[in-house]
């Protein structure tokens, strides 16, 4: 569970985020989405409080926790996580038990038990030993969200989590995600650049435009051609052919030279 | 190396196997080293007093001298300034997540250089050079890390720059300092290309606390490091303390550096060739990379005085030259290798 009150981010004067509130249900896939800029990333880093924000973020029922403990709470994946090419697979995943280990100690066989299920339960046990910088960019992102996973927190907050990905890798990690979600109880909130991937896999929407929320709800409620054409300046047609939505980009007719004469 | 086999999906810890083949190392560099030198001593006494720690073995009393008073601090010195300079290097690497960071680059070398000037161009004497040397270098890395914080916020690159500012201003005021008094050049000269010369154990007694305590300190940060290899954010998003480890790291790291610049000069190079070597050998994990750093680091740099003491007999190479000499084509194949690392 996710409550966040009156989030207001301001960075280098010009503030990103304004009162911002923002809350999920356990168990819940939030997407946020909004037009580049919006203050996605900036929502995300203030509930995991990694940006100075103020409001008051609850997690899982715990109001402002010390950073020590938000990291047992929300695991927080960025868009471009840093994957040092060297690193050791393995190694990786064991990252995300760092809020468990005492500041000066090391991993126990827990710790190891942990992040060897992570790898299983993502079926990666056959890279634990290779170096991240021989995957591929779709093992790559399954190797982060291991990581997240051994973090073992109920909340799982992601940063266009398939951006970098093609369409069946696309699809292929968010299934991954809302199986994690099923899986662990976990409650998803996740920014969204793709907006008909949002409506296939989140149960709500949130628009963030210009560091407010500008609407809230259901993702049919949500993503209207008027909304969309308002928020994020952009011609589609919203279909619906019951499996869900699609938001198809309309191409505007170019004047040709036939056309240019009739006018 | 340690007979099992092991299992991939385990981490990656320091192995019997390597540990053993540093400490092998640097135990052959002190034999080579306390063997070398104008007078001959007999191999096998010598090892079995060594081993003994100077209870027995069929030395004259003059040979437990030259052993015990001359070669022995010499190469006791050159193990811990070496140990402390490659540490202090990974450490840095792994802190400023830069594979060419190091101590030097933040005003160490330039303020213990000017420290040193200082001292020797006011005539106070031999034993207060080490004392000035030391303020210098820790002056330095304070007017970096304060520089750095001012004027660029908490970024790496701002804290590398206003270290490259500090000591080129450090440099140029020290260089000053050395023309206005040519008389004292040659010691001035002579203290900055750096040397490894001792007077019984005074400069290891000197050296080994901050020594000590700065590579202790650094090696139980060594968990810690590799959390830092996936960036300042990430790793707080991992409930790392950053700035906490960071201060401590570096704070260790600098302090033994200035200890060790102190009794030795400036030794460049050995903090970014060991780690670069062993980082090659072992992979990135700093569990492995700092205590294998110590331990090579101390034998490298125990052999670098062998080389600088015996090429040139019976005249003495500075030793700095000889690092150089070794590190400078090194630190070109660093460069070339590690274009990925972020």
């Amino acid at each position: 569970m996710i409550r966040a009150r009156a989030i207001t981010v301001t960075l280098g004067g010009s503030p990103i985020l304004r009162d911002v509130d923002v809350s999920t249900e356990p168990g819940a896939f939030v997407g946020l989405i909004g037009p580049n800029g919006a203050g996605k990333t900036t929502l995300l880093r203030a509930i995991h409080g990694t940006v100075p924000a103020a409001g008051s973020v609850t997690l899982h029922g715990i109001t402002d926790p010390p950073r020590a403990h938000r990291a047992r709470l929300a695991a927080l994946v960025p868009q471009q996580p840093v994957t040092p090419r060297d690193m050791r697979v393995f190694d990786y995943v064991l990252l995300g038990r760092s809020p468990y280990i005492p500041y000066l100690g090391v991993e126990s066989s827990a710790d190891v038990d942990v992040a060897r299920e992570a790898l299983h339960w993502l079926e990666m046990q056959r890279f634990a030993d290779r170096r991240l910088g021989e995957l591929s960019g779709g093992e790559l992102q399954q190797v982060v969200l291991a990581r997240a996973i051994a973090q073992r927190a109920p909340i799982l907050l992601l940063d266009e989590p398939t951006s970098a990905l093609d369409i069946g890798h696309q699809q292929q990690v968010l299934d991954l995600i809302d199986r994690m979600r099923a899986d662990h109880q976990l409650t998803v909130l996740a920014a969204f650049h793709d907006l008909t991937l949002a409506a296939q896999y989140c149960d709500r929407l949130v628009l963030l435009a210009d560091g407010e929320v500008v609407a809230d709800g259901d993702p049919r409620d949500v993503l209207r051609e008027d909304v969309i054409s308002r928020y994020y300046g952009a011609r589609v047609r919203v279909l619906d052919n019951g499996m869900g939505l699609a938001v198809v980009p309309i191409r505007q007719v170019a004047s040709g030279p036939e056309e240019g004469t009739d006018d | 190396m340690n007979g099992r086999p092991r299992r991939p999906d385990t981490p990656t810890r320091l192995t019997v196997g390597a540990f053993v083949a540093g400490a092998v190392t640097l135990i052959a560099a002190v034999i080579i080293a306390v063997l070398t030198g104008p007078v001959r001593l007999p191999a096998g006494q010598v090892v079995t007093w060594l081993a003994t720690f100077g209870a027995s073995g069929d030395l004259t009393a003059r040979q437990t001298d030259i052993l015990a008073v001359v070669r022995l601090p010499r190469v006791a010195l050159g193990a811990i300034v070496g140990a402390t300079l490659a540490t202090a290097g990974a450490a840095y690497q792994g802190v400023f997540r830069n594979p060419l960071a190091d101590p030097y680059l933040l005003g160490v070398a330039a303020g213990g250089g000017l420290g040193a000037t200082v001292a020797i161009v006011a005539g106070v004497g031999g034993a207060l050079v080490p004392l000035g040397a030391f303020l210098g270098a820790v002056i330095g890395v304070l007017a970096t890390y304060s520089l750095g914080r001012t004027v660029g916020g908490r970024t790496d690159t701002s804290l590398i720059l206003a270290g490259v500012a500090v000591a080129s201003f450090l440099t140029a005021f020290q260089t000053y300092v050395q023309q206005r008094h040519a008389d004292t050049l040659r010691e001035v000269y002579a203290w900055i290309l750096g040397r490894l010369s001792t007077t019984g154990w005074h400069e290891v007694l000197l050296v080994l606390p901050y020594a000590a305590v700065g590579i202790f300190v650094v090696l139980l940060h060594r968990r810690m490091l590799d959390v830092l290899a996936v960036g300042d954010e990430e790793a707080t998003t991992l409930g790392v303390p950053v700035q906490r480890v960071r201060l401590l790291v570096v704070g260790a790291a600098t302090l033994a550096t200035a200890a060790a610049v102190a009794v030795s000069g400036l030794i460049g190079f050995v903090g970014i060739i060991v780690p670069h070597a062993i980082r090659l050998v072992t992979g990135a994990s700093y569990r492995v990379i700092l205590p294998l750093s110590a331990l090579f680091g101390a034998a490298f740099l125990v052999l670098a005085d062998v080389a600088a003491r015996s090429l040139a007999s019976p005249a003495e190479l500075p030793i700095g030259v000889v690092t150089a000499f070794l590190g400078a084509p090194f630190f070109l194949v660093v460069l070339r290798t590690s274009r990925g690392v972020r």
